[in-house]
């Protein structure tokens, strides 16, 4: 992509269409202080030009992209008075709603991150984007609607004629995100904000919305402020970036020297956090590790060298595993899911077809698919979560799916699971000690509340927890902790295999690799095996000695991970791994 | 690792009915109609056991005797001028109008005689009282105390029952779902096409039994409905929860997971339904008892009250009427606000 874009040299630019100077928002409550959600933020867009506004959950980037457009509850948001906005060198500050309306839309349009809830599910897609037209440039009723098909047409929906009269349900998530960014053209705007476009979208799908956001921008002439967590993404996209970190600004430039150079420790961090080929193999860095102390260099340095041995003899477990008996076996599973289509017509949905597997005591198989794939059905037949439909599990050399619900219990002890949010999945009216204690209480292991609570601090302790967490609530906690205590719960009860249900997926990256950390470690400790499934690839390889890659409930491809990774055979395993976004090459050694 | 944890304050955490509590606090409408109610609720109390409106039964002024605030002042001397003198407000009840000529006088001057003793002043009649009295002379005052007892227990019992009937279907319900679901959703359906005070007439009908437990249960048997689809409802969206599938994959059984994991996360639907039933089993109860289906006779309601206000009315004596509305009003109104205040509280979008 970074050869087909040529953008003119930067000398050439004359003058920058937004600066943003000195933001600083305050959120204002009635019963607590105000929040301090963006401090002191200052940059500029210049003409053309794509700047990217990079940093995780809580950065305030988003929040600086309402400011721009204006979007901020007036009522409990509040712009520090020195603050300065100014797009076209006029003042985007205390505008008139009347203002706005020429403004918004017209000029600086915004799509937003998750395309279902933008679109009115009640209207055509075409009656919708007509709307924006008559309204805003006044067309009549039939121009409008020709107008919105060349636009159809422009964001790469196929069969644009027809299109224009689908409702959003008709549509992929792929294609709704087209219909957004079709929607945010429509008046022609010089600026593009782009709050998080892909997020919410499957990697090869992410990956023609940026060619296409990338197209558009170039041939309309466009600037665009490109809001993401992924740095991949950044490289990708923007010409600038500007690394956000809890309401300030820690380090902006051009992207190549921001990615070649970083000055930040904590772009450094977000650099080295993403697990990627350089790094297999090797515990990763995590935010402390780079922030922990001034002299950033040394510290992950000691790491590394405290990390490699065992990694060494992790890679050997496998040569010996081979003769090994299977701890878990699954045999042609599948789950096939009851509809009712028309009259007298089921219309059953194959869920999964035909997985089947090992998992070998102390290793790691990857489930890797996009979404709809059936890779979450597997982990939850599994468990009897859901009831398979055929196949065989085999624990140890037992068929669990034979087995009665009280043959069953004993092996629900052996095989836990972690779900992917840890804001749904921990019970909010329990304390994180009643939460701990609970599946022992059930499974009777340890005598009385006082033995529980000496248990389940040792179990906090393992997942680098404080003991006062013990009586608190989950909600005062962050996701990355939710997700340890959800860790410690399925540790309770001292189980042999766990799956992974897309555990790291809904963390921040450097969050994400302080969890994948403690998987490892807590794998080593433990001898636990796991079943790791996500939707990212680059998670997965890292986590996985086998991988399975699956496609609408089918296996395309299995076998060990290191070789899948490195000659792809199915065509949807390489589109897939060609779709991830990379950093640029040249980061990796300079953080290594 | 190590600064993760400083994020977390130290000290003792609230739980979410604490945080509830911390937010009803602030809610200055919540806390004066829950003063309201629980002012009502310790006069029921009073009476229950027996300090207070005891004898509201008692002839303790003349009939239709207004309120006094309705007198004026010329009215007031005149009656305290009638009267003798260490006893203003009191009249024997002796005189008999010298100027008429009253054939059963004699007669009953014996009866007076037999009765009570000569100038005794207990058969002494008011002729005013705060809220003035009834055809019988009754205090109208103790009476609308009284009936608040009969019309805000039967009220609370019957809300009661019609939750619990509600939220224990409903549960069963959303979580079994199948046979279980089809059937019970069969008879809501039963209960939900019959207009409801024509199911409340039509179960009283047959019932045929008068008295406060009829009504009880006539109430708590056609009121459960709303409860029901509230908690189906709920227990539909909970049952496929990560954190009640969590449950499961721990080895938690059915039970434990519908009443140990879900059910304090729907908790405060219960509480909510409970008090909004309250109310319209309140004034459910009154409609019953105007129509002549509720509270006997011998006893006295809200409603009741209503019913003879209905015939005092046509002889201009509306004092009853303001009393009882007055009452159910203030009652009804600080339950529902309350209602209101507490449905804020204990949000779960709020309480995480």
């Amino acid at each position: 992509m970074a050869t087909r874009r040529t953008p003119p040299p930067l000398a050439n630019i004359s003058d920058n269409l937004l600066e943003v100077k000195n933001l600083t928002v305050d959120f204002i409550s009635a019963s607590k202080a105000p929040v301090r959600a963006v401090e002191e933020v200052s940059f500029v867009i210049p003409r053309e030009r794509t700047v990217a506004l990079v940093g995780e959950s809580g950065s305030g980037k988003s929040v600086s992209a309402l400011a721009i457009m204006g979007l901020l509850p007036p009522q409990n948001s509040k712009i520090a008075i020195h603050s300065r906005i100014e797009y076209d060198n006029r003042s985007l500050l205390n505008l008139s709603r009347f203002d706005w309306q020429l403004i918004r839309g017209s000029r600086i349009a915004m799509i937003f991150q998750d395309p279902m809830t933008s679109l009115n599910p009640v209207y055509t897609v075409g009656f919708q984007l007509a709307e924006m037209l008559k309204v805003h440039k006044r067309m009549p009723n039939k121009e409008a609607m020709q107008r919105a098909c060349a636009l159809l047409e422009e964001v790469g929906i196929p069969e644009p004629q027809r299109r224009v009269n689908a409702y959003p349900h008709e549509l992929s998530g792929g294609q709704q995100q087209r219909v957004m960014i079709a929607m945010a053209l429509a008046c022609e705007p010089e600026l593009l904000i782009a709050d998080e476009p892909t997020t919410a979208l499957d990697v090869t799908v992410q990956r023609q919305i940026l060619l296409l956001l990338a197209e558009l921008r170039e041939r309309r002439r466009m600037a665009m402020l490109f809001i993401t967590h992924d740095l991949g993404l950044v490289s990708e996209v923007a010409d600038h970036a500007v690394v956000m970190r809890k309401g300030t600004v820690r380090e902006s430039g051009p992207v190549r020297t921001l990615f070649a150079n970083p000055q930040d420790p904590y772009t450094k961090a977000l650099l080295s956090c993403r697990p990627s080929v350089e790094r297999q193999g090797k515990r990763l860095l995590t935010i402390d590790d780079w922030m922990g102390s001034n002299s950033a260099a040394q510290v992950p340095n000691i790491d590394l060298s405290d990390a490699s041995p065992q990694i060494e003899s992790a890679v050997d477990g496998p040569a010996h595993a081979v003769q090994e008996k299977p701890l878990l076996e699954v045999q042609a599973l599948r789950k096939v899911f009851k509809r009712s289509g028309e009259w007298f017509k089921s219309d059953d949905f194959v869920a999964v077809d035909n997985v089947s597997f090992k998992l070998m005591r102390g290793q790691t198989v990857g489930l890797v698919g996009e979404s709809g794939s059936g890779k979450t059905t597997v982990g939850l037949c599994l468990l009897r979560l859901h009831q398979a439909t055929a196949g065989k599990v085999l624990f140890d050399g037992q068929n669990l799916f034979d087995m009665s619900h009280q043959q069953f219990a004993a092996y629900k002890r052996r095989l836990q699971i972690v779900f992917q949010n840890p804001y749904a999945s921990l019970n909010p009216r329990f304390t994180v000690g009643e939460i701990l204690s609970e599946p022992m209480q059930l499974h009777g292991i340890g005598s009385g509340q006082a033995d529980w609570d000496k248990r389940s601090l040792a179990l906090l302790d393992k997942v680098g927890m404080p003991a006062s967490a013990l009586k608190r609530y989950p909600f005062e906690f962050s996701g990355g902790q939710r997700q340890r205590i959800a860790i410690a719960r399925s540790l309770s009860l001292s189980p042999e295999v766990v799956v992974l249900d897309e555990a790291v997926s809904a963390l921040d990256v450097s969050v994400q690799a302080q969890v994948l950390n403690l998987l490892k470690d807590l794998q080593q400790e433990l001898g636990l095996s796991y079943l790791f499934i996500s939707h990212d690839l680059e998670v997965v390889r890292y986590m996985s000695d086998t991988l399975l890659v699956m496609n609408k409930g089918q296996v395309v491809e299995q076998g060990n991970a290191a070789h899948i990774y490195a000659q792809p055979q199915h065509a949807y395993t390489q589109t897939l791994l060609a779709a991830v976004p990379q950093m640029p090459s040249s980061v990796g050694p300079a953080i290594a | 690792m190590n600064s993760m944890h400083s994020s977390i304050a130290t000290g003792t955490s609230e739980g979410a009915w604490s945080q509830a509590w911390r937010r009803f606090k602030s809610d200055a409408v919540g806390v004066w109609s829950g003063i309201t109610v629980i002012l009502c609720l310790i006069l029921v109390l009073f009476t229950l056991l027996g300090s207070l409106a005891a004898n509201w039964e008692k002839e303790v002024a003349i009939g239709h005797a207004p309120p006094s605030w309705t007198l004026t002042d010329s009215d007031r001397i005149d009656a305290s001028s009638g009267s003798a003198g260490s006893l203003p407000n009191v009249v024997l009840y002796e005189p008999t109008p010298t100027d008429v000529v009253d054939p059963i006088a004699a007669q009953w001057e014996l009866v007076q005689k037999a009765v009570k003793p000569a100038g005794d002043q207990v058969n002494a009649l008011a002729t005013h009282l705060p809220m003035g009295s009834d055809k019988w002379g009754r205090d109208v005052l103790a009476k609308t105390i009284k009936g608040a007892e009969t019309s805000i227990l039967v009220g609370l019992a019957a809300a009661f029952m019609a939750t619990i009937l509600g939220a224990a279907l409903g549960a069963v319900s959303g979580w079994y779902g199948g046979v279980v679901d089809d059937l019970s959703n069969w008879l809501y359906n039963v209960f939900h096409s019959i207009p409801g005070i024509l199911l409340i007439l039509a179960i009283a009908a047959v019932l045929n039994t008068k008295g406060t437990m009829a009504v009880v249960i006539i109430l708590g048997t056609t009121g459960w409905t709303g409860t029901y689809r509230l908690m189906r409802g709920e227990y539909l969206k909970h049952r496929h929860r990560d954190y009640v599938r969590a449950a499961d994959a721990i080895g938690a059984s059915n039970n434990r997971r519908m009443f140990v994991h879900i059910l304090p996360n729907v908790s405060h639907v219960i509480l909510v339904q409970f008090s909004l039933l309250t109310v319209s089993c309140i004034k459910a109860e009154v409609i019953l008892s105007f129509l002549g289906f509720g509270v006997p006779v011998d006893g006295v309601s809200w409603g009741t009250m209503l019913t003879e206000a209905q015939n005092d009315l046509l002889v201009g004596k509306w004092w009853q009427l303001l009393s009882a509305t007055a009452a159910m009003s203030i009652f009804v109104t600080g339950l529902s606000l309350l209602t209101d205040s507490l449905r804020d509280a204990l949000d779960p979008k709020v309480i995480h």
